[in-house]
């Protein structure tokens, strides 16, 4: 068969030593059993008609679980049969009792649709069930039919948050007889996402207690570290968790591919992109459908560009056809199409970002190539789960890049096959989350005194919104009284809500072309920097700082800026502190100032400095939560202080690119500052705090895995090939400083001979 | 005019003005002899027959928030209503959001047992805005039962090509003479109750109660034109003061209606007083299609060829004409000349060029110059 081909090509060929790890996940048969007693005969006969005999135990757990009233968390893999374990309960509720109702939130509207066309075919045309989609693309003539009449409504968070909740009262019928909420794809409120997601269900949860209504909720999830955990913070419920799927699989391989490297003194290595590009080459010459999922959408458009060329030499008469690019930015309609495509064989290849990597139905595919890692581990088994048949094999390939973390994955294949150790972490009490939340909640019910929205008690918050003439404060309860609309202020899935607007004045009707958040700002668009859209490059002309707001022109230039500032930190509050760990650690609440300073024109390529310039902005503070380390006195004695530094300095690099993988967080969302010796700790500090103002619950988690932290900082560096420090590890030695590698391992190992000492009881010398 | 403070539970103010009180180019007491039923049937609601407007409640709310949404609350109810004499404004205020229920229970309790409403767009806005503060006091749903006389939709149909706005206050200037003087802008409104609520000076509103009481009056007015061109309309009496541009739009109110005859009087007495080339064409065309639906097919094909005559630059007169001689008259010769016609004369888009050429084709089959079967 032509998958087997690739295969022994791979196994054997002179690609085969970056092959770093060849996993056979051995094939299952299904675990059945029947279906429940109680299950509606029409039901019944629905499922029958569609060939369906018995359930797998995985849904019929599920099934028995909603049955005795309890919320339920499903974690189960791509195409297990998810849908269902929802869906028939429900399905079964309403044709009992027709007047209730169910609402179901998926976090895009991609995934909203396809639940709706499995909806309707389950429930065919004899069941009387009405479900809808209501979400942006719904016509305004069909929405009161749709409040009114709708047994099972299917929509987003932010349709909930902007359309649903404030209008309540228009949701009568919903709100009053609501049943069931679905939340599917929890792993994907962690974060801030998460923690706004927690507070929506809060509302929602407070909206249908004043209508009498008390929802049971099924989440699921794909697979994390803690789905029972995150499922109950959402719904601050507790839930039934049900884990062990019944589903068959047919036999599958996991491949890590790591590039060979072609600078062995600056640690660099071949182009992940143009490695996936060569192997999906191969792959699409031998006829097998396959997915290529890239990090960016940039990365998207050039693996989509490489492939088109070679189906066009490869595949006459098809050609580029069979190849597409599927990413965010697509239409609706054209998104069906590549879908539909794929399902029907006539695109054998499709290009995508992460958003495919949500249950979308494009059938069964037979390979899928990861042109780098998806940022997760759970993403990594969501794309990888999208090769895969009941019967026969399949294959995913994960191609690293040369960043830390993508090389910790490839070299340390036992840890990323282990149990994924990644924590949906969220907080729903960061106080500005909650504060957003409560005005939002303020418009949609007016507070009782000593009320609180969920688990957070709000008469303090409350004070302050009455104290900005936001809401009134009677003699009972809190009304809001603004003018706004407070739930369009706020958006759940970005980080700030204050974003810079980016807008391009090249031509006579300016428009914008992206936002960047408010922290990131005084970097990226500080006057003359260059900034790239889409890899266009566009010159900033001119940043209206108050107004936030950055006219850009576009340019063609061959170099890029580099900008940079002066971050300090303030440790406020010790939250937490273990001096007996070497190094120890502490988490708190800080105060972090940033001050640009100056910015560096760098030519692409040679990388060559072509001048600099100052940047005269105003400083930015705020207030997070961080967590540190600090170096005992011997663990540093025997290092020179620029030495000390280089050191620190690689430390910080490592645990910011390895704590991504046990938070379940982009490496974007924390940051490291270093102290030589820090006013606070008196020692080297190493700070690794949060980029959401007042955190999101990483900071306390960090310090939790203090130790598996350094132990897996240690491994990366020690095992990296390169002579003194590279992008893969503490970062190159032009950066970081000479001996930076050394160094850092010096300090890492200290800790580690003392942890032994410690675990063993050998006195210290 | 009189003003009363607190003169019954819920309200804070009563304002008495007589009857004969000119209100712009009308006096009130033109709502007194006014039937309510024709103008209700051209807004859809056939409810109101043997009532006059003078029996119906003039109702007009402002909210704290433009928008709609569970946050917005109504602050200030305003009802007019006419009393023995005399038109009487009463304002239910919100003294205190915490006391919403009391006041709902008040405006509630002078509402419930009118016969109907007049508003100028409740049924979008005041009706579904109060209905959420009665559902959020638990004393709701419960105004789907009263009837609404919403004058917004039928003024906009009437006034469309006429005007370019159709908000109260353009309809103020140009239908109803009235010129308002120190008002408040709508918009403003929200601002003085949260002054209101932040200081508790009551005298801060006056200029909004004074807002509300001129809409009101502006509703009677308004209710009170369009009551008499909807009376004479509905007796196939073109309105004899209709500007053809507000006779067309009264045609379109008559169709949206279900009143054909009455649309087809009004659309023919409009083209008779004078309109321009573009909106006589455009109104010969929806003139002719009325009366097909009327099955009047003569009258139908009158117009179509009316509008050929005047030279109407769309293709639409020739292929209704077409379809009249080949369907009513079975005339295929005819039919086919008029869309030769057409082809020839009309400067056409390539679309619908090929649309008439597909026509005379199957035409010509039909009659036996080809003996191929039609495509379709």
């Amino acid at each position: 068969m032509p998958l087997q081909e690739v295969l022994d090509e791979l196994a054997r060929g002179k690609s085969a030593r970056n092959v770093t790890c060849w996993r056979t996940l051995a094939g299952r048969p299904a675990r059945l059993a029947p279906f429940p007693s109680w299950l509606h005969p029409s039901l019944n006969a629905a499922m029958e008609r569609r060939g369906i005999t018995s359930l797998y135990s995985h849904q019929a757990q599920a099934l028995e679980a909603i049955a005795r009233g309890e919320n339920a968390v499903v974690v189960t893999p791509t195409a297990s049969g998810k849908t269902l374990c929802y869906n028939l309960p429900i399905v079964d509720h309403v044709l009992r009792d027709g007047s209730d109702r169910a609402l179901y939130l998926f976090p895009t509207k991609a995934l909203s649709q396809d639940q709706l066309a499995e909806l309707k075919d389950l429930c065919g045309s004899e069941l009387n069930l009405k479900t809808y989609t209501y979400d942006g693309d719904t016509p305004r003539s069909a929405r009161t039919a749709i409040r009114s009449a709708g047994h099972i409504i299917v929509t987003n968070p932010d349709m909930l948050h902007t359309g649903i909740l404030p209008h309540h009262t228009k949701w009568l019928r919903l709100f009053q007889r609501l049943r069931y909420v679905v939340i599917d794809e929890i792993h994907q409120y962690r974060g801030v996402f998460g923690s706004h997601l927690a507070n929506l269900v809060r509302r929602l949860k407070r909206v249908a207690a004043f209508y009498g209504a008390r929802p049971q909720f099924i989440l699921c999830s794909a697979t994390i570290a803690n789905p029972a955990e995150l499922a109950s913070r959402l719904i601050e419920e507790p839930v039934t968790l049900i884990d062990e799927s019944g589903a068959p699989t047919g036999e599958k391989y996991f491949i890590l591919y790591n590039p060979p490297v072609v600078d062995r003194e600056l640690g660099i290595r071949r182009s992940s992109l143009l490695e996936a590009a060569d192997l999906a080459t191969r792959f699409l010459r031998a006829g097998v459908p396959m997915l290529v999922f890239a990090r960016s959408r940039l990365a998207t458009e050039v693996l989509v560009t490489y492939l088109k060329r070679a189906a066009a030499g490869i595949l006459p008469g098809v050609g580029e056809a069979a190849v597409r690019g599927y990413r965010g930015g697509y239409l609706p309609h054209e998104r069906r199409e590549i879908e539909r495509g794929l399902r029907e064989g006539k695109i054998q290849a499709a290009v995508s970002t992460s958003a495919l990597e949500l249950g979308v139905d494009i059938g069964q595919l037979d390979a899928v190539v990861m042109a780098g890692y998806p940022g997760s581990i759970a993403s990594a088994w969501q794309q990888a789960g999208r090769a895969g048949r009941r019967t026969g094999s399949s294959v995913a390939v994960l191609i690293a890049d040369s960043s830390p973390l993508n090389q910790y994955l490839v070299n340390h294949p036992d840890y990323f096959f282990g149990r994924s150790p990644e924590h949906g972490l969220i907080n729903p009490d960061n106080p500005q989350i909650l504060a957003g939340h409560v005005k939002c909640a303020a418009f949609e019910l007016p507070f009782q005194r000593g009320e609180s929205l969920g688990a957070a008690p709000v008469d303090p918050i409350l004070e302050q919104l009455a104290a900005a003439a936001l809401v009134h404060r009677g003699p009972e309860r809190w009304h809001w009284m603004a003018e706004t609309y407070p739930a369009e202020e706020i958006s759940l899935r970005s980080a700030s809500a204050e974003n810079f607007v980016i807008i391009d004045v090249t031509q006579p009707t300016a428009r914008a072309i992206g936002e960047v958040d408010r922290f990131s700002a005084p970097l990226l668009l500080h006057e003359e920097a260059i900034y790239l859209h889409e890899s266009d490059q566009y010159q900033v002309e001119k940043l209206d700082y108050p107004e936030k707001k950055a006219y850009v022109r576009a340019v063609s230039v061959d170099y890029y800026t580099d900008a940079s500032s002066a971050v300090s930190i303030k440790v406020l509050a010790r939250f937490q502190d273990d001096p007996s760990r070497r190094p120890g650690r502490s988490s708190g609440e800080v105060l972090v100032t940033s001050l640009p300073t100056m910015f560096k024109k760098i030519r692409f390529g040679t990388h060559e400095n072509l001048g600099s310039g100052p940047i005269r902005l105003p400083e930015e503070q705020m207030h997070t939560t961080a967590y540190w380390l600090y170096l005992s006195e011997e663990a540093y004695s025997g290092l020179r202080p620029e030495e000390l530094e280089a050191g620190l300095l690689g430390v910080a690099n490592l645990l910011v690119h390895i704590a991504p993988l046990y938070l379940l967080c982009d490496v974007r969302d924390i940051r490291s500052v270093v102290e030589v010796r820090s006013p606070f700790t008196r020692l080297p500090t190493v700070y690794v705090y949060e980029r959401y103002p007042g955190g999101v619950g990483f900071a306390d988690k960090l310090y939790e895995l203090h130790d598996e932290l350094l132990a897996g900082c240690r491994e990366l560096s020690a095992a990296c090939p390169c002579a003194d420090g590279c992008p893969s590890c503490v970062g190159p030695a032009s950066e970081v400083g000479p001996g930076a590698k050394r160094a850092t391992l010096s300090i890492l190992r200290a800790g580690s001979k003392d942890r032994l000492r410690q675990l063993t009881g050998e006195p210290r010398s | 005019m009189t003003i009363a403070s607190r003169p019954a539970a819920g309200v804070l103010e009563e304002v008495r003005l007589s009857i004969h009180h000119r209100h712009g180019s009308r006096h009130l007491s033109d709502a007194l002899g006014s039937p309510a039923g024709p103008l209700g049937a051209l807004a859809g609601l056939p409810d109101l027959g043997g009532r006059h407007l003078s029996d119906l409640l003039f109702l007009d709310t402002e909210t704290t928030g433009l928008g709609m949404g569970a946050g917005t609350l109504v602050f200030l109810v305003g009802v007019g209503r006419f009393e023995a004499g005399s038109f009487v404004v009463r304002h239910f205020f919100l003294e205190e959001p915490d006391r919403e229920g009391d006041f709902l229970d008040a405006v509630l309790d002078h509402i419930g047992r009118a016969p109907g409403l007049v508003t100028f767009n409740g049924r979008r806005f005041d009706l579904p805005q109060l209905e959420t503060r009665l559902i959020l006091n638990r004393r709701g749903p419960c105004l789907p039962g009263i009837s609404n006389l919403d004058l917004l939709p039928v003024a906009r149909r009437v006034w469309k090509l006429r005007l370019e706005s159709r908000s109260l206050s353009s309809l103020e200037g140009h239908v109803l003479g009235f010129v308002r003087e120190d008002d408040v802008p709508g918009w403003l409104v929200p601002s003085f109750y949260r002054e209101y609520l932040l200081t508790g000076n009551r005298g801060r509103l006056k200029p909004v109660f004074h807002h509300n009481l001129r809409d009101i009056l502006s509703l009677v007015t308004l209710a009170c034109h369009l009551g008499a061109w909807a009376d004479e309309a509905a007796a196939g009496r073109p309105p004899a003061g209709a500007h053809p541009l507000e006779m067309v739009g009264l045609a379109h109110a008559c169709e949206a209606a279900g009143w054909g005859p009455q649309s087809t009087a009004c659309y023919g007495e409009a083209i008779a007083r004078g309109l321009d080339a573009p909106h006589q064409h455009r109104t010969r065309e929806r003139l002719g299609r009325v009366y097909r639906r009327l099955g009047q097919h003569d009258a139908a094909a009158t117009v179509w060829q009316q509008a050929i005559a005047a030279g109407s630059p769309s293709p639409v007169p020739y292929v209704e004409l077409a379809r009249h001689y080949e369907r009513v008259r079975g005339d295929l010769t005819q039919a086919l000349a008029v869309v030769n016609a057409a082809i020839d004369r009309l400067d056409l888009s390539s679309l619908q060029r090929s649309a008439l050429s597909r026509r005379a084709a199957r035409l010509c089959r039909r009659m036996g110059m080809s003996g191929r079967q039609p495509a379709y």
